[in-house]
């Protein structure tokens, strides 16, 4: 195929411009895709197993992104579904594809790809010293592995090729690397890897491609050997130089380059020209392919339980002297403990002074100038929820009525919004794996199974 | 002047877990290339801003989008038990005050 058009809408649950959309489906696209997660909401999707937005809130979204497909008989494919893109994930987000199918009267040939990964291969590539920490990271232990919650591959575009090899016409993927969502149709059909990835790159965030996001506008990629064309498919949108090429800019590390499991996205030479108002065309887009793939492996494991206290302060005297109250509440809150039997092991307490630092921490350049109010934080994570349960009802009372014995019963501390003061806030996890593993063929097929079924009305 | 004077925009957000990135956008070549020439955002300046990227500051200038780019390693992983803005889309206001030195035009 000489020329193929992906057609883009912005993350699963985010909107987009109906219209657009409509429109978008008359440029007849071979594949609609869009983005279903991200690690940027923290850990506590992929600890969980909890989708980043329940299935009500996507329902009607994924029904017009489902119908637009069948309608059109071109495939749709999605990854990093539910948020973290682990098994439970994909599961869910299959068991809504079929309700979504089977109301809708849409048939589909369904592939789902999961990426979850288990202790013991992660046990496997820390033996054989194949998985290396990523940023900042700590070398992977076996250690970590104990605490471990749920780990996923980011998949790049392989074990899509695979699922379009056996003819899906709908792709549910667990854990993707963005622009694999959107490179893996046109480099099925044959299209080269450099102008596939980086038109993927550019609309892999949907409207933010365009001026204005705020009108949802889907964007449309028209993928050439030579090129690629990306404009917005809503009336009265624009995609320019600057927004176009400003995709691969943001909340990457290196805007030149960009690291997938098949090789590196190289834009260092690459041209963007505004070829008409609403177009941008791209030239001499590259692309380094690896000799081994290196798949990216995102971990979470669990800290603890946590309830949290929100209260307003608007005593001068105590805001001007908080350092003093806020280690007198640390110490008596641990002399509370310890008369339930809970020593100071078990849970952690911290305080975050909103109107001073509680956004920059010791970093905060102004962090003299506290305002005529503050808000503080309360931070609660105790070891079990057993520990949380007899912990917490005394994490208010503590601090309120620090101080207050003297002179006239009554008065507190603390102005609190709500009632209850305390907020149970569940489960907290932290990234245990942010590391890069180099995998062979072998194990991408183990670590990223492709599933087929058939799906929809005629199929039952 | 100061860069919030010139930039059209600036913002902050995490690249991955670990690192933080900042991106400078201008509206027209001339403020871009201005404070490219200028200086202004260089290694020490962005150390003092934030010790913790000591020896680990990355700037970019990213000429399609009229964009000056720094990458720093985050001081912790996003989302730890001790996070204070686990998306970093607010750690760029130090930014806001660095002085351009500016020419007579």
């Amino acid at each position: 195929m000489t020329e193929v058009r992906v057609l883009a809408t912005c993350a699963l649950g985010l909107g987009f411009s109906y219209k657009g959309f409509q429109a978008g489906l008359e440029r007849s696209p071979h594949v609609i895709a869009c983005d279903a997660g991200s690690s940027d909401y923290g850990p506590y999707s992929l600890g969980s197993g909890k989708l980043q937005k329940p299935a009500a809130a996507i329902e009607a979204e994924y029904t017009t992104l489902l119908k637009g497909a069948y309608g059109l008989g071109v495939p749709f494919v999605t990854g990093s579904v539910g948020g973290a893109g682990d098994n439970a994930h994909v599961d869910q987000m299959a068991e809504l594809t079929r309700r979504v199918a089977d109301r809708n009267k849409l048939r589909f040939r369904l592939a789902e790809i999961r990426a979850s990964i288990s202790p013991a291969f992660l046990e496997r590539k820390i033996r054989r010293d194949e998985i290396v920490p990523l940023g900042g990271s700590e070398p992977l232990t076996e250690k970590t592995l104990r605490s471990l919650s749920a780990a996923v591959g980011q998949m790049g575009s392989e074990p899509f090729l695979r699922a379009l090899d056996a003819r899906a016409t709908l792709i549910l993927a667990g854990r993707a690397t963005d622009p694999a969502i959107f490179a893996c149709v046109p480099l099925h059909h044959g299209l080269p890897d450099a102008t596939c990835w980086h038109a993927a790159k550019c609309v892999d965030k949907g409207y933010l491609a365009t001026t204005r996001p705020r009108d949802g506008s889907p964007v449309l990629a028209t993928i050439t050997k030579d090129d690629f064309r990306v404009e917005p498919t809503r009336e009265g949108s624009f995609c320019t130089v600057s927004t176009v090429s400003g995709m691969v800019v943001y909340e990457n590390h290196d805007p030149f380059r960009i690291a997938q499991p098949e090789g590196v996205i190289d834009m260092t030479e690459a041209v963007y020209t505004q070829e008409n108002e609403t177009t941008v065309r791209v030239t001499k887009s590259r692309f380094a392919p690896n000799a081994v793939p290196t798949v990216k492996i995102e971990g979470a494991s669990i800290v603890g339980y946590r309830a949290a206290v929100m209260a307003g302060i608007r005593d001068p005297r105590l805001i001007a002297d908080i350092d003093a109250f806020l280690a007198l509440y640390r110490e008596t809150f641990g002399r509370v403990a310890r008369s339930l039997g809970i020593s100071e092991e078990q849970y952690q307490l911290r305080f975050r002074v909103y109107g001073r630092d509680a956004v920059m921490g010791p970093y905060e350049p102004q962090r003299g100038q506290a305002g005529h109010e503050v808000g503080l934080l309360v931070d609660l994570i105790a070891q079990t929820p057993d520990l949380l349960e007899r912990l917490s009802p005394r994490l208010a009372a503590t601090g309120s009525r620090l101080g207050m014995d003297e002179g006239a019963v009554g008065g507190g501390n603390f102005a609190f919004p709500f009632s209850p003061a305390v907020f149970q806030l569940g489960a907290v996890y932290e990234w245990s794996i942010w590391h890069i593993a180099r995998l062979s063929d072998t194990e991408m097929a183990e670590i990223f199974p492709v599933t087929i079924s058939e799906i929809g009305h005629e199929a039952l | 002047m100061k860069l919030s004077e010139i930039a059209f925009f600036i913002k902050s957000n995490n690249a991955g877990a670990t690192f933080l990135t900042f991106d400078v956008g201008f509206k027209d070549e001339r403020s871009f290339e201005l404070v490219l020439a200028s200086g202004a955002i260089d290694e020490p300046t962005i150390e003092r801003l934030y010790p913790f990227a000591r020896g680990n500051v990355k700037i970019y200038s990213y000429r399609p989008a009229l964009v000056i780019k720094v990458t720093v390693p985050r001081p912790s992983t996003s989302g730890g038990p001790a996070e204070r803005d686990f998306d970093g889309v607010q750690q760029f206001a130090p930014l806001l005050d660095i002085e351009v030195p500016c020419r007579d035009s």
